[in-house]
């Protein structure tokens, strides 16, 4: 049958550790709570080798905000104006006054590690729980819910906190491409 | 006739009306943003059910006073004058046949439905919304937002039941947080 392999188009190796997956697509569903906000939407997480593309939409379908990253200029789109920084996680801050680090984010959204968390907690080798500082903030993130996604185990649903924010992640689907 | 005038006739008879549907956003790139399911249940005047099944529930529920919007993600339930019912959710026009409500809107033909766009854009996300039938038979309805990003819903498994007996009063479940949006005077100790 090797005949056959020679027609089929061979998919894309995924590379057995997740960290070293340079593309991806990730849906579901986030909560962000302020002490004066409740901002809650469907979210796409499009990462791709050289851009980001972060929209988040309404119930009905309609887009509240969406951030993009191409050659390191990101620009965010929310209510009809456009903000631009060199940095997406300053751009946040700036314009929403939410500080997420979304870096980190990238990898913790797939259950991993960026090497500078705390008090780790694991079962197996799946990560329940750490702890993390950034510049100005600790968050602690804790993951209960995984799910099978072609090679991969990944978290489904993940709850990240801090002083004054609180975030709720479910995810719905990954695309590999 | 002037074309709200068909259009409103034609939606009438959307009374008991049941179907599934299949939602899918799009952005201008054509990239797939979001795409749920769920079902839908219109009875004249004012009632409806709007409930999203997958990938997490959702539910809008309106008895034509008070419209409920229940979020188990958020935990949450938010509620709303019927009548502001359009501005949260455009579905709710399907079954309004008050003519204060209509008059916001401007309605064209379409070759297959209607194109249905707000007098006063500035202050809602929607910038229009099509209706498409396939002979009388609702089919899709296309919502476009100010971006010009795409939200379709297909239609399937349509059904009529004039003596539809549905509840569309909806029972807040115990531990839920309530978010009252209605104006203060139309809660009499409720």
């Amino acid at each position: 049958c090797s005949t056959l392999n020679q027609f089929q188009t061979a998919p894309k190796e995924l590379p057995l550790d997740i960290k070293k997956l340079d593309s991806w697509t990730v849906r579901g569903k986030v909560l962000i709570k302020t002490e004066t906000e409740n901002l809650s939407g469907y979210f796409y997480w499009q990462k791709q080798q050289d851009s980001v593309q972060f929209s988040l939409n309404t119930f009905i379908g309609t887009n509240i905000l969406t951030l993009t990253t191409k050659n390191n200029l990101s620009t965010l789109e929310v209510d009809g104006k456009v903000y631009k920084d060199r940095s997406a996680s300053r751009l946040i801050r700036r314009t929403t006054g939410i500080q997420l680090p979304l870096e980190k984010l990238e990898l913790w959204i797939r259950g991993q590690l960026a090497g500078k968390e705390k008090s780790i907690i694991k079962n197996g080798n799946q990560i329940k729980q750490f702890d993390y500082t950034g510049t100005e903030q600790k968050w602690q993130v804790k993951y209960s819910k995984f799910q099978q996604q072609k090679i991969y185990t990944l978290p489904m649903l993940i709850n990240l906190t801090t002083k004054g924010t609180k975030l709720k992640l479910s995810v719905s689907n990954w695309e590999f491409d | 006739e002037p074309v709200e005038t068909e259009l409103r006739k034609l939606l009438v008879d959307y009374d008991g009306f049941t179907a599934e549907f299949k939602q899918q956003v799009k952005d201008t790139d054509n990239n797939v943003l979001h795409s749920a399911s769920g079902q839908l249940v219109f009875k004249q005047p004012g009632q409806f059910i709007w409930e999203i099944v997958a990938p997490e529930q959702e539910l809008l529920m309106s008895n034509g006073d008070t419209l409920w919007w229940f979020n188990p993600f958020l935990e949450q339930v938010s509620i709303f004058d019927a009548k502001d019912a359009v501005a949260t959710t455009p579905f709710a026009l399907l079954v309004s046949q008050q003519d204060e409500v209509w008059n916001k809107f401007t309605i064209t033909k379409l070759e297959s439905g209607f194109l249905v766009k707000p007098k006063n854009e500035n202050n809602s996300q929607v910038s229009q919304l099509a209706i498409y039938f396939d002979d009388f038979l609702l089919k899709e309805i296309v919502i476009t937002d100010r971006t010009q990003q795409t939200s379709s819903y297909e239609l399937k498994k349509q059904a009529f039941k004039k003596k539809l007996n549905v509840n569309f009063n909806f029972d807040i479940p115990a531990d839920i947080e309530i978010d009252d949006q209605r104006p203060v005077k139309t809660k009499p100790g409720k």
